[in-house]
Order: structure tokens, then sequence, then C-alpha cells
């Protein structure tokens, strides 16, 4: 893991269309992220619930893409 | 006043979800989408169970209607949920995962928002949650 701390947009540009596992948030008061180091990155979303999963202490969840061409959601 | 902006042209609104833990001393930040349709806010069960409730003694199980059909889903209650500003201590939420492929983890639903009067603006991006 790497200690560098990257905005949302740095991350997108280093690690696309990944789930990353983010520690050392930095979140707005009106609940943003902002910042944050990378502790894990995967193109699986279980991947990443796994290391949340064996991780204590706080941390956020986050999917640099986009919705995938063709993909739509009815939720 | 709690306040975000979003991609008005986006498939989706998404936004930033909080969890507290059942000790109220770490959380998780989950991207999930803002439902005015969904009864109920969602988290993934692995979530739910990284931040201590015990998916063994759920406060109700619920049978889900979804998309794709009606499914048992548990509902555990949140010490504290955070989203647009504006923070729910003691609310109920359901564990759900959302199908492989998913690009968010959870929907925002009616319980939290309806604590709230909701402005979404697809002219300015942004949404406001005012307390009433």
């Amino acid at each position: 893991m790497s200690n560098e701390r990257m905005t949302l947009e740095e991350m997108a540009e280093k690690y696309p269309d990944q789930w990353l596992f983010i520690v050392d948030c930095e979140i707005s008061e009106n609940t943003e992220l902002l910042s944050g180091v990378v502790f894990a990155h995967s193109k699986s979303r279980d991947d990443i619930h796994e290391v949340s999963g064996n991780y204590e202490g706080s941390a956020a969840i986050h999917w640099t893409g986009e919705l995938p061409e063709g993909m739509r959601y009815l939720l | 006043m709690g306040y975000v902006s979003f991609n008005p042209t986006g498939e989706l609104i998404v936004l930033r979800l909080t969890v507290g833990d059942i000790n109220a001393n770490n959380f998780r930040n989950l991207i999930v989408a803002l439902d005015t349709g969904s009864s109920n806010t969602s988290i993934p069960t692995r979530i739910a169970s990284d931040l201590g409730y015990d998916l063994s003694n759920p406060k109700q199980v619920i049978l889900l209607t979804t998309g794709s059909g009606i499914v048992p889903a548990k509902i555990i209650t949140a010490r504290k949920l955070t989203a647009i500003g504006e923070s729910i201590e003691n609310i109920d939420v359901v564990c759900h995962d959302l199908p492989f492929g998913s690009t968010i983890d959870g929907v925002l639903g009616l319980d939290f928002l309806s604590h709230f009067n909701l402005n979404i603006s697809f002219s300015t991006g942004t949404i406001e949650l005012h307390a009433y």
C-alpha cells in the first residue's frame, strides 16, 4: 500500500474502472469524499468487501468508473 | 441544511452514505444511488457485518420487492447514517447485496429522506435537504 494521499480525480486517473478501499478519508461536512489513501484496489467489488472485513477502522469504498456501456439501473 | 452536487446528466444520482459501526467508533463511507422510489436505505450484508451488526439476529426479516423479484432481506438498526450533510441516529436499514457488476453499493431511500424536505435541481445539479 502506498501512503500517497489522492483526490478522487487522481484515484480515477491512476485506477480507472476499479473498486477502491480508501483509508484516512477526508470527508466534507456535506458527506462528500474528498481525498484519502488507497489501501486496496480491484476490478472486483467482492475483493474490496473482503478487504473491508479484515480492516479495523474507518474507510470508504469507491468505484472510479462510469456505468458500463449499455447498462441501466431499475432499482 | 445539507447540500451536495451531482451530475445531472448521469444515469444515476450517485451520493456518499456514511454508515456508523455498532460502537459509534468507525464507519464505512459507501457509494449509493439516491432512490426516492425505494422504501428503504440499503447497504451490503458484508459491510453491515464488518461494522459489527449481528445479522444472525436481525431486527426483522422482510420480503424485498426488487426489479428482479421478491427476496428476503434482513433489517438492522444502524447507529448512525449520514448523507447529504445530514445525519440520523438509530435508523433501520436493509441489508441487501446488489448484483455482480453493479457500480454502487446500495441506495439511499425514503426512510432517510423522509425526515427532510428534499430539493433536487437538475438544472443546477444540486440536492438540498432541509429539516422541517
